[in-house]
């Protein structure tokens, strides 16, 4: 090995350190979706805060519980999207390319209340 | 003479993409994934960066092409095809190029290769699915393919020290 690979490795090391770092998401505050897509166009959104089992399409099925997000169930060959793992506020989004479906968290830009005036 | 060479190159490409194909075999045996989805060893990519070395840059991509062709079509699905295509087109592209600057060993070629195959299947993977998270992915991807293709390099190095001086040509 020469000292060129070690420089070139480095590089593109570092270039993944940066946006890594760069795409470091803050924890989503307040109000959370779980916003499906299916074949390029919204399927659905979810509240985070409310546990569901959700069926998408024929094909899959995800889960919403304690504020996470998983994939339970799906039919593609590789199932790496069922061995994701979980996602919840801190960003994140678990993909399934056989069957199309992105699963992804969103912030709905409301702030919950602190309490509610009767 | 000449026909003689060519006959016998022939049966070298025939071996080594056997023995890339096989490679793509075994990697499926493999557990793999980490938890990063896409994630694989790319044992196939020691027999194409000894091709590159040893034959040069059609050699490789024949083979390389040959045996994409072969593991998708016995293992994979046809959208898997296409990915594996497109990610080893940038590979084959990227470590042709590095190979010609003489700067780097195999082992820094590899690596670059690694990273722009698993670059190449995000691009790809973007191109058939919008809204993936592509800058997320592509970071752990980029390291992933970094590291995997620097074993593999090294591996390669040692395989064409090995081999070389039994070379019938060059």
């Amino acid at each position: 090995m020469k000292r060129a690979d070690f420089v070139l490795a480095g590089a593109i090391l570092l270039l993944a350190g940066i946006l890594l770092y760069v795409n470091t998401t803050k924890s989503i505050a307040g109000r959370a979706e779980l916003v499906i897509t299916l074949d390029g166009e919204e399927f659905g959104r979810y509240d985070l805060s409310l546990d569901a089992e959700i069926r998408i399409g024929d094909h899959a099925v995800c889960r919403i519980r304690n504020e996470r997000v998983s994939m339970t169930e799906s039919d593609c060959p590789d199932r790496l999207c069922v061995h994701s793992a979980e996602i919840g506020r801190s960003g994140g989004a678990i993909v399934c390319l056989p069957n199309k479906i992105i699963l992804k968290i969103e912030g709905t830009g409301q702030t919950a209340p602190d309490a509610i005036a009767g | 003479m000449g026909a003689d060479h060519n006959t016998g190159k022939i049966a070298y490409l025939g071996l080594m993409t056997a023995l890339a194909a096989l490679m793509g075999y075994v990697e499926l045996l493999l557990p793999t994934g980490l938890g990063i989805p896409g994630f694989k060893l790319g044992l196939c990519n020691i027999v194409i960066v000894f091709a590159l070395y040893f034959f040069g840059t059609a050699e490789a991509a024949l083979i390389s092409t040959a045996r994409v062709l072969i593991i998708g079509f016995m293992f994979g699905n046809l959208s898997g095809i296409l990915y594996s295509l497109f990610g080893s087109a940038c590979a084959l592209a990227v470590m042709a190029l590095l190979k010609k600057t003489g700067i780097f060993s195999p082992a820094g070629v590899s690596a670059a290769g690694g990273s722009a195959h698993n670059a190449g299947q995000l691009v790809c993977a973007y191109l058939l699915l919008p809204g993936i998270p592509f800058a997320g992915y592509l970071p752990v991807l980029l390291t992933a393919g970094c590291l995997a293709g620097l074993l593999n390099g090294i591996i390669t190095i040692a395989i064409l020290k090995r081999v070389r001086p039994y070379a019938y040509a060059k």
